[in-house]
């Protein structure tokens, strides 16, 4: 892919310059659709994730700060942040059982895998396979699926404790190792 | 609370990146985030580092409809933003400037200056003949409800004026205790849910500027929730609705 400059492209939102928010579109919607419908799961929800995400960025964008981070990972963020969100009110609301969760998490692509084969993913390949499958499993299940501990639990069959303790002992390996 | 030990503060950042916390520990952080730059920094750790995984997900098929309606969506604020001539204090088109509006720091600091503010600008207006206010395009009354969902009579005045400015009125008095406060929504778009207009103060009363309603038409619902202290942490309402009811255009005789 060619490079692109997304700081200059937030840059441009935070002047109110709609070009700018449409080239950011037209390079990462996609990709930000991808990682919304693995968390929410359904395309009408993944779609309105996307629609608000690009509002707030145009919105927020004058708050982006280059010095700490790339823009890319910023916008990502925010999607993120959004689809977690509905997906956390939603689960109060209906309250999704274990077994439809583990059927939608096994028949989509393994992250792990995938990040074997990227580019810029061999680093965080390499720290994740440090931690052992358990451990890896718990952090890619929370940050590309979208589980909540509880749904972790449910579904590695593991008490909740075990999994807290994993999450906190994987998140300081993975620091010392990222760092 | 937000731990100092560095240990705890990457595992905390972590986690919220992670979405592992719950409403209140995520509000929390989100709370801290306007004020600790090196909590920031630890979250912008994490997200920077992390992101491979969501990149390694590839690419979804994107509906050529979609940038049409972010387009739209923009141009209504957009619109919203240019009507008429907002006060003073939010005469500011940068973006830095809408987002302090949503700060609920900033919200908190300011209310007590806007309510002492508002109070003055109406004794003044009663005592002269000042230029006339924006006429009220929509009226609300908002009816209480109790905690068995039983409305009780009227508790809520919204305003809306010709310039979208937006007008809270308590009729009613309303403690909201101790780390939590009211919240005012409103849903024009069943499909989008109720929009956030705001935490208000103690006492409820606040006037909001234009840019804050994206939309008003007749039988449009406002209703006004218990929420944490700083807002709903998910952007929509969690708590008790504790006052509702929809907007009716106003009359347009004058006195």
């Amino acid at each position: 892919m060619e490079p692109f400059d997304h700081a200059s492209a937030l840059k441009g939102c935070a002047r109110q310059d709609p070009a700018a928010l449409r080239r950011l579109y037209d390079r990462e919607a996609g990709f930000l659709l991808a990682v919304a419908l693995r968390i929410v799961r359904r395309r009408d929800v993944a779609v309105d994730v996307l629609h608000d995400a690009f509002l707030d960025i145009w919105e927020r964008a004058g708050s982006f700060d280059s010095s700490r981070g790339t823009g890319r990972a910023w916008i990502t963020s925010i999607v993120r942040y959004r689809a977690l969100k509905y997906i956390r009110a939603a689960s109060r609301e209906t309250d999704i059982d274990a077994v439809t969760v583990a059927e939608i998490v096994d028949a989509a692509p393994d992250p792990f895998a995938a990040l074997a084969a990227s580019q810029d993913g061999v680093r965080l390949h390499g720290c994740l396979a440090r931690l052992g499958a358990d451990k890896r499993q718990v952090i890619l299940l929370a940050y590309v699926d979208g589980l909540s501990q509880s749904e972790i639990a449910e579904r590695l069959a593991t008490p909740l404790g075990t999994v807290k303790a994993w999450v906190r002992r994987s998140l300081i390996a993975l620091k010392d190792c990222l760092s | 609370m937000i731990p100092s030990n560095p240990a705890d503060r990457d595992v905390l950042a972590g986690e919220y990146v992670l979405g592992l916390l719950d409403a209140v520990a995520m509000a929390d952080v989100e709370q801290a985030l306007r004020t600790d730059a090196d909590l920031a920094r630890r979250v912008a750790f994490w997200e920077e580092q992390l992101l491979p995984a969501s990149s390694a997900l590839g690419k979804a098929e994107v509906d050529s409809a979609q940038w049409a309606r972010i387009e739209q969506a923009l141009a209504t604020r957009r619109q919203a933003l240019d009507r008429s001539t907002p006060p003073a204090l939010t005469r500011s088109k940068s973006g830095m400037m809408r987002a302090a509006w949503r700060s609920p720091t900033l919200w908190r600091t300011t209310t007590g200056l806007a309510s002492a503010a508002a109070l003055v600008l109406a004794i003044l207006l009663s005592r002269m003949s000042a230029p006339a206010e924006s006429p009220t395009r929509y009226f609300a009354i908002l009816q209480s409800r109790d905690t068995l969902g039983q409305e009780s009579g009227p508790g809520w005045l919204i305003q809306i004026a010709q310039n979208g400015t937006v007008r809270s009125l308590p009729l009613v008095d309303v403690q909201p205790g101790s780390g939590r406060a009211l919240q005012l929504w409103t849903l024009w778009d069943q499909a989008r849910g109720p929009v956030s207009l705001g935490v208000l103060p103690p006492g409820g009363a606040i006037r909001l500027p234009p840019e804050r309603l994206e939309a008003i038409g007749d039988g449009q619902l406002f209703e006004i929730t218990l929420e944490p202290e700083a807002g709903s942490p998910i952007g929509r309402p969690t708590g008790r609705i504790l006052f509702i009811g929809r907007a009716k255009g106003a009359a347009t005789q004058a006195l």
